[in-house]
C-alpha cells in the first residue's frame, strides 16, 4: 500500500514537473514555424529624421556592425541613408538594397534635425506606431544643429562597436556635468501629450576638426603623426558627434535653446544634475570653480491667488575646487556665502524667466500645479500651459561649505 | 469516471488561485476602458479583489451550511433538475471566457511585440497544446505545476519593477486619487468580474482540496497575495506612466522596461519576463478551463471530463482567433466591452441565488 502510494507521488511530482517544463519550452518555439536567423538581421542603433529635398524627410539608420573574424576586425557601424514620406517608406527603400532585415529593438539614439524640431513636425514624424517598428521609448532624442546625417556620421567616426555606452555616457554626463540635457521617446512624447511639463532635449553638433581615436590608430599604424598636423586649437581625441547645452520645447515644437552653464542649472531645478562643478565669476572678472552637491530639493505651486506662484528651495553642499581670489573660503560667513546665494538665486531666476519667454515649462512646474487638484476632470479643465505664462517663482538657495577646513583655518 | 481531480492541498490551490487573479489583475484589462477617466486602479484593483473574497466567502458560508462539496453539487441542489445545468452552462461559459482572456492577450503581445511576421495562428498552435495537455492532466497537476512556477512569477514581477525603479515620479499618480467616490465604486463592481471566476474555480474543485475549509483557506490566501501585488503593480504602473499613457498602451506591465535609460542591465529583461508571465497565463488558462470543464460534465452528469477540457480549449483558442483574425471582431469586441463591464452580475448572483435557494429548500425539507 504504502509502496503504491509512493509511486503515484513520484508519477505527480514528474507530471508536474513536465507540465512545467511544457508550459515554459513550448511558447518560446512558436517562431520556429518562421524562423529568422540572427545574421539575417541588420540591428538599427540609431535613426536621423532631417528635411528632405525631393520628399519630405531624410531618414539616415546608423546599424550595429556584427564582428565576423577576429575582435580587431569587427564592430563599428554602416549608415543608410534615404529620402521618404515616412520611417515606413524608409524602411521599404532601404531593406530592398541591403542583404538584412532591419530590426529596430536595438535603438538607442532618435535624432531629429534642428529645422524640423523648430517646424513643429516631430509629433508627425513620432505619430508612426513605434510599436509596429518595435522601438523601444527609452531611446534617447537629441536635436541636431547640424545635418542629421553629419552628426551620426560624427558619432559613427570612432567606430563604436557599442552604442549602449554611448547612451550610459550621455546619461552619466548629465549627471555629473549637468551642461546637457537627456530625454528618451517616453518622456518626450508624455511632455508632448500630458501637458504638465515640456521637453528639454540635448542638441549635437558636428565638429570636423576633432581628430578621433580611430583616426589616431589607423594613422599610427601608417606611421604618419595627425596629432602635430592638427590644427591648433582643434579637439583630439572622441568623436566628432557631440551634444551640448538643450532645445526647448514648447509642446512638440522647438522655442528656444539654453547654453550649456544655463543648462546646469535647469538640471539643478529638475533634480537631474547630481554632483558637478559651476563656474563663479567673481568681482575682479576671473572665474572661481565650485563642486556642488544638491542635498534637498523642494519645489511647491500654488494656484489659489490671480497668478500661479512657484516656490523652489534648492540646498547646494560647496567645496572650492579653484578660486583664484582665495576668498570664497576665508570670508564665507562674511558675505561670500550671501554673495554666492544671490548669484545662484538671480541665475536660476534667469533661466526660468528664459525658459518662460518662450512658453517652455522645462522646469517642470506642471508636474507639480497638477498636485492641487483631486480629479482628472478639474486638472484637465484647467490650463496649465496657459497658467504658465503668468507663473512667478521664487528661488530659494541654502549653501553649506562642505570643505569647513577652508573656513576654520582662514585660508 | 475519469473526473481528473486528484486531491492537493492548501498551498497548491492558492498558487493556482492566486496566478489566475493576479494574471487578470494586471494584463487582462483592455487599458483604453481601464484609464479612461484617469488612474485608480490601484484602488479599485485591490478592492476588487477584496469585495471577490467576500462574495466568496459568503457562498461557500453558505455551502457549508446545507452541505454541498462543490459548487456543481451547490447548484443541483439549488436550481433542481431542469434549471441547474442551464446556469451551470452560463457559469461554464464564463469560466471558458476568464480562461480566453489573459491568453488573448499575451498572444496579442507575442504577436505584436516578440515574434516579427509569425501570424497569430501560429502562436496558437504553439501555445494550445501546452494549455490542453496541462488541463487534461487534471486539477492535481495544475495545482501542483502551479506551486512549482508561481516563485519564479513573483520573481520576475518583482525584477521587472525593481529595473524600472529609476523612472518612478510620484507626479504621475496626481490627481489624487483622479477618480469620484462613485466611479471608484462603479469600476470596483466590474472589476468583480475578472477576479471572481478564479475564485469559484476553486469551489468548483473544493472536493479536490481535501475539503471546503481548505478551499476558503486557500481563497482567503490567494485573495489577499493578489491584492498585494496587484497593488503594488498598479502602483509601479502609476508611477510610470500618466493616465493618458495608460489608456494607449497595451499591456503596460511589458513596456515597464523599455523604460529605463539605462537599459543595459534588462535590455533582454521585457522578452525572458514575457515567457514567464505567458508561462503563468497558460497555468491560468488551464486552470480555468479544467473548472469549467469540471461543472459542465458534474451538472450533466458525464462520466469523462476530457472532451468537455478538449471542447473548452479549442474554445478559447476559437474566441482568440475570431477576435485577432476574424472579420467579426467588432462585434466580439462590442460584447467583450461588454462582459468586462457586466460579467461580475451573472458570477455573483447564480451561485448566491443557488446557495440561498438550497438553504431555502434545505430548511423546507428539514
Amino acid at each position: 500500500m504504502k509502496k503504491a502510494k509512493l509511486i503515484e507521488r513520484k508519477r505527480t511530482a514528474l507530471r508536474s514537473f513536465l507540465s512545467a517544463l511544457l508550459l515554459m519550452l513550448l511558447p518560446p518555439l512558436c517562431a520556429c514555424m518562421h524562423p529568422v536567423s540572427v545574421e539575417r538581421c541588420g540591428y538599427v542603433v540609431a535613426i536621423g529624421v532631417d528635411e528632405g529635398t525631393a520628399k519630405e524627410y531624410e531618414i539616415t539608420l546608423e546599424l550595429q556592425r556584427e564582428s565576423a573574424g577576429e575582435a580587431q576586425d569587427g564592430g563599428g557601424s554602416i549608415i543608410l541613408s534615404c529620402e521618404a514620406r515616412d520611417i515606413f517608406e524608409a524602411v521599404s527603400e532601404l531593406s530592398s538594397n541591403t542583404a538584412y532585415d532591419l530590426n529596430f529593438t536595438r535603438t538607442h539614439f532618435f535624432i531629429v534635425g534642428e529645422k524640423l524640431a523648430k517646424e513643429g513636425k516631430l509629433k508627425d514624424i513620432m505619430n508612426m506606431s513605434f510599436d509596429v517598428l518595435r522601438i523601444r521609448k527609452s531611446a534617447l532624442m537629441v536635436v541636431a544643429r547640424c545635418s542629421v546625417r553629419d552628426y551620426i556620421g560624427g558619432i559613427a567616426s570612432n567606430n563604436n562597436a557599442n552604442i549602449a555606452k554611448m547612451q550610459d555616457a550621455l546619461i552619466s554626463n548629465v549627471e555629473t556635468t549637468g551642461e546637457t540635457a537627456a530625454i528618451n521617446l517616453s518622456l518626450f512624447l508624455e511632455a508632448v501629450n500630458g501637458g504638465r511639463l515640456d521637453a528639454a532635449a540635448p542638441i549635437g553638433y558636428y565638429d570636423e576638426r576633432i581628430i578621433t581615436d580611430m583616426k589616431q590608430r589607423d594613422s599610427a599604424e601608417k606611421g604618419e603623426n595627425p596629432i602635430s598636423d592638427a590644427e591648433k586649437g582643434a579637439r583630439i581625441g572622441g568623436m566628432q558627434g557631440l551634444t551640448r547645452g538643450c532645445a526647448l520645447f514648447d509642446g512638440e515644437r522647438m522655442c528656444g535653446e539654453l547654453s550649456p552653464a544655463q543648462t546646469q542649472f535647469m538640471n539643478l531645478v529638475r533634480g537631474d544634475y547630481k554632483r558637478g562643478t559651476i563656474a563663479y565669476p567673481l568681482e575682479n572678472g576671473e572665474t572661481a570653480s565650485l563642486l556642488v552637491f544638491p542635498n534637498k530639493r523642494r519645489i511647491g505651486v500654488e494656484l489659489g491667488g490671480d497668478a500661479p506662484y512657484a516656490r523652489v528651495t534648492l540646498g547646494l553642499n560647496v567645496t572650492v575646487e579653484r578660486d583664484p581670489s582665495n576668498n570664497i573660503g576665508k570670508n564665507w560667513e562674511n558675505g561670500e556665502r550671501e554673495k554666492l546665494k544671490a548669484y545662484l538665486e538671480e541665475a536660476l531666476k534667469a533661466v526660468f524667466e528664459e525658459c518662460r519667454a518662450c512658453s517652455s515649462d522645462a522646469m517642470g512646474f506642471g508636474k507639480y500645479a497638477s498636485m492641487n487638484f483631486r480629479s482628472t476632470a478639474e486638472w484637465e479643465a484647467f490650463s496649465w500651459k496657459n497658467a504658465y505664462k503668468s507663473l512667478y517663482a521664487e528661488f530659494r538657495v541654502e549653501l553649506n561649505l562642505d570643505d569647513e577646513y577652508l573656513v576654520r583655518s582662514g585660508r | 469516471m475519469n473526473m481528473r481531480l486528484g486531491r492537493i492541498g492548501k498551498r497548491e490551490g492558492a498558487s493556482a488561485c492566486a496566478i489566475a487573479m493576479t494574471v487578470s489583475g494586471i494584463f487582462t484589462f483592455e487599458t483604453k476602458l481601464l484609464y479612461e477617466h484617469g488612474n485608480a486602479t490601484y484602488i479599485t484593483l485591490p478592492l476588487a479583489v477584496l469585495a471577490s473574497l467576500a462574495v466568496f466567502l459568503l457562498i461557500a458560508g453558505l455551502m457549508e451550511k446545507n452541505g454541498s462539496v462543490n459548487l456543481g453539487e451547490l447548484i443541483a441542489k439549488g436550481f433542481g433538475g431542469v434549471l441547474a445545468p442551464l446556469a451551470a452552462i452560463g457559469l461554464t461559459m464564463l469560466v471558458f471566457y476568464s480562461a480566453y482572456a489573459p491568453m488573448s492577450q499575451f498572444i496579442r503581445a507575442m504577436h505584436g511585440l516578440f515574434f516579427d511576421g509569425v501570424s497569430y495562428s501560429r502562436i496558437v498552435v504553439f501555445t494550445l497544446p501546452a494549455v490542453l495537455i496541462t488541463a487534461l492532466l487534471g486539477f492535481e497537476t495544475i495545482g501542483r505545476t502551479a506551486k512549482l512556477i508561481a516563485p519564479a512569477l513573483f520573481i520576475v514581477l518583482m525584477l521587472s519593477i525593481a529595473g524600472s525603479t529609476s523612472e518612478f515620479e510620484a507626479y504621475r499618480l496626481h490627481p489624487l486619487p483622479g477618480l469620484s467616490a462613485l466611479q471608484i465604486a462603479v469600476q470596483t463592481l466590474e472589476e468583480i468580474g475578472t477576479f471572481l471566476p478564479a475564485l469559484m474555480c476553486l469551489l468548483i474543485n473544493a472536493d479536490g482540496l481535501n475539503d471546503l475549509k481548505t478551499a476558503k483557506r486557500a481563497g482567503i490566501e490567494a485573495a489577499l497575495f493578489s491584492s498585494l501585488i496587484c497593488l503594488v503593480a498598479q502602483l509601479a504602473l502609476g508611477l510610470c506612466y500618466t493616465y493618458k499613457e495608460l489608456g494607449e498602451l497595451f499591456m503596460p506591465m511589458f513596456r515597464i522596461n523599455y523604460l529605463n535609460k539605462f537599459e543595459a542591465h534588462f535590455m533582454r529583461m521585457d522578452k525572458l519576463a514575457h515567457m514567464i508571465w505567458l508561462g503563468g497565463g497558460m497555468i491560468a488558462a488551464a486552470f480555468c478551463i479544467h473548472s469549467g470543464a469540471r461543472l459542465f460534465s458534474q451538472s450533466f452528469d458525464m462520466r469523462d471530463i476530457r472532451p468537455v477540457i478538449c471542447a473548452g480549449a479549442v474554445l478559447s483558442s476559437l474566441m482568440i482567433m475570431i477576435e485577432v483574425e476574424s472579420k467579426m471582431s467588432e462585434a466580439f469586441f462590442a460584447v467583450k466591452e461588454f462582459l468586462n463591464e457586466y460579467a461580475f452580475i451573472p458570477i455573483c448572483a447564480v451561485p448566491l441565488a443557488a446557495a440561498l435557494a438550497a438553504s431555502g429548500r434545505k430548511r423546507r425539507y428539514a
